[in-house]
């Protein structure tokens, strides 16, 4: 599934589920950025992408005032490494990893 | 005993309450757990949806730290171990993709540390045992269901998890800390978790199911090991209906402990606890 799923984004094929493949390229987006996930970046990455900015939103008061969903986000020492990794696995799977 | 330590980011977020519970629940067993030092996030589903060498390379730069550390890493995030445990067994069986990995991260595999789940550490080398000893207020009256959701069993030639269609490890732990484990057979069903955020009808409907079979097996609480499942089953209770309090196992085994962080866990959920956790005789 998975091997069907990044040949079909090498060969450029339009995602199926559009509102996925943006989740997943926000996602790394932010991992490549920062080393680790943000989920309030994330989430505002998300939203903005899609366009959906206030659907769905029910729960996102709540995890802010219960301090489930950190402000600040957390800069790895070694993000530099973690970009090289990027870097390096690009070459194997051109189609992604592009960030933008 | 020490183990290193990778809470993932979710612990960091919205399952601090795991991760207050875990280091709790290791402190009061006197069990070593130390931090991996600048971990990085495993890339999750969105990496080995996309890119399979940068799916098993991120994690390998954490097994790279965990190497360094000497100790055996205990993951509590179910998806974080499916991701470490996946880039650890391909290092071992696969010389061409091990050569890359190695190479896009810069460090030469030993296979000397293992890659455990928190619930086998606690199940089976802590052991069960050590918990039963520690137990102070044991939690009779509380009927939960064990739920271990898809990535901490599935794929089972790599997980390596116990009995992997009908895993016993959870009500086992459930029963020694003195809580009744429900039976059920929903226990490694998919919850939705993974498209929480992309296709929440989906994630609502497994969650609808999966709350009415608690309920029908008579339990009124659902206890899993995993943070993405956690919060997806918090979150995505139907709203009308009433709500099913939803577990950290660790929570469970802090409160048996009468552990004094505890209190502070229930109010990070969405669901509140305290009503079914006030009526259990003391």
């Amino acid at each position: 599934m998975d091997a069907l799923r990044q040949v079909a984004l090498a060969e450029g094929a339009r995602p199926a589920e559009p509102y996925a493949a943006k989740f997943h390229k926000t996602f790394l987006f932010i991992v490549h950025k920062m080393g680790r996930m943000h989920e309030a970046s994330l989430l505002a990455g998300f939203k903005l992408w899609t366009l959906d900015l206030l659907s769905d939103m029910d729960s996102a008061p709540t995890m802010l005032l219960k301090g489930k969903v950190p402000i600040l986000p957390h800069w790895l020492k070694g993000r530099n490494e973690v970009r090289q990794i990027f870097t390096a696995t690009q070459k194997h799977h051109p189609a992604e990893t592009q960030e933008n | 005993m020490d183990f290193s330590y990778y809470p993932g980011c979710s612990l960091e977020a919205t399952a601090v309450e795991y991760d207050s519970s875990v280091r709790a629940v290791f402190e009061a067993l006197d069990v070593g757990l130390h931090e991996l030092e600048d971990w990085n996030c495993c890339g999750a589903s969105s990496a080995h949806s996309v890119n399979h060498t940068l799916s098993l390379a991120l994690p390998a730069r954490n097994l790279a730290i965990a190497q360094r550390d000497g100790r055996d890493v205990v993951m509590p995030c179910a998806a974080c171990f499916n991701r470490h445990k996946t880039a650890d067994y391909t290092l071992r069986t696969d010389p061409q993709e091990r050569a890359a990995i190695e190479k896009a991260v810069g460090f030469q595999f030993s296979g000397a540390v293992a890659v455990r789940p928190l619930l086998d550490v606690i199940g089976n080398s802590i052991g069960l045992e050590r918990v039963r000893q520690r137990v102070k207020r044991p939690l009779n009256g509380l009927k939960a269901v064990g739920y271990y959701g898809c990535l901490l069993v599935r794929p089972p030639g790599i997980t390596q998890f116990e009995n992997p269609d009908n895993p016993q490890l959870m009500n086992r732990l459930l029963e020694t800390i003195g809580a009744e484990a429900r039976p059920w057979s929903y226990a490694t069903d998919c919850c939705g978790g993974g498209l929480s955020l992309t296709k929440s009808a989906v994630a609502m409907r497994l969650v609808a199911r999966l709350v009415e079979r608690a309920r029908e097996a008579g339990a009124d609480a659902i206890v899993t090991s995993c943070p993405l499942c956690q919060v997806n089953l918090e979150m995505r209770q139907p709203k009308q209906a009433a709500k099913m309090p939803i577990f950290y196992f660790t929570e469970l085994i802090g409160l048996a402990f009468a552990l004094d962080e505890a209190s502070g866990w229930w109010s990070k959920h969405l669901i509140d606890p305290l009503p079914l956790l006030k009526q259990l005789p003391v």
